[in-house]
């Protein structure tokens, strides 16, 4: 497959974390982003060099990992240079362990709900801004 | 990408199935106003002071599962507080699945599954797809 270059093509996907997760779920993702993150950018052909697969299975990777936001590419001449961006992953821990608190605090509220009948007090969530 | 959640909840199916269908028994343990209408293709609107969060019940089989999508909006995620910088677009589903308690009817099993919000895809992302 013939991956998009040139600085930008990828930043332009607002970091998210739906795919994160699953983007690592393959064994040769991670070590393709393990490559990444401790030997710096690379491109498709010198990682593919590193690894046990075809230039193009290592293209595909990149081309998921870039989807879950990941990697970013970077034209330079003739070459794409591909490098590890870990914010989407710093953000989908954080949303999990947001999420998780979150349903804790309400499944405790329902809970005691249940064995009071007593509605729960209305309050705010600590720091939330309260203006809009 | 989801949060998965379940506890044991110390009455039958049947109440805790009112707590998670009547708005107004919603409400009590959610500390907001819910309005829900409790059929597959019905809306619920959460207001918690103020902000809105809207959504559609994708499904519903009584006493044991329940589905909501939110509807696309900000600083809300369906029943919990979201982000203030949550991109438009996104919109989550959270799923309730309730089993009563093999030996013991008189309590009830319930798990949470929250996912979180997939925003459109960007023409970035259909080109690499």
């Amino acid at each position: 497959m013939d991956l998009p270059g040139g600085s930008g093509v990828y930043p332009e996907r607002k970091p998210e974390n739906a795919n994160v997760f699953e983007a690592l779920a393959d064994p040769t993702r991670r070590e393709v982003m393990r490559r990444l993150a401790e030997g710096g950018p690379a491109t498709a052909t010198e990682l593919a060099g590193d690894l046990p697969v075809t230039r193009q299975a290592v293209a595909k990777h990149l081309a998921t990992l870039a989807e879950a936001g990941l990697v970013t590419s970077d034209r330079q001449g003739r070459e794409t240079l591909f490098s590890f961006t870990p914010q989407p992953l710093a953000d989908a821990v954080s949303w999990m362990a947001d999420v998780s608190a979150q349903w804790d605090d309400r499944l405790q509220a329902l809970s005691q709900y249940l064995e009071t009948g007593e509605p729960r007090p209305k309050r705010r969530r600590a720091g939330f801004d309260t203006d809009r | 990408m989801e949060v998965r959640r379940t506890v044991l909840l110390p009455r039958p199916v049947e109440t805790v199935w009112a707590a998670l269908t009547e708005g107004g028994r919603l409400s009590a343990w959610l500390g907001g106003d819910v309005d829900l209408e409790p059929f597959p293709g019905g809306q619920i609107v959460v207001n918690e002071d103020g902000r809105l969060r809207r959504g559609v019940i994708v499904d519903l089989e009584p006493l044991r599962h329940l589905e909501i999508r939110w509807l696309p909006g900000s600083r809300r995620m369906g029943f919990l507080w979201g982000p203030d910088d949550e991109p438009a677009g996104s919109g989550g589903e959270v799923e309730f699945v309730l089993a009563s308690v093999p030996a013991n009817a008189a309590c009830t099993y319930l798990t949470v599954v929250e996912r979180a919000p997939v925003p459109s895809a960007s023409p970035a992302a259909l080109a690499v797809a």
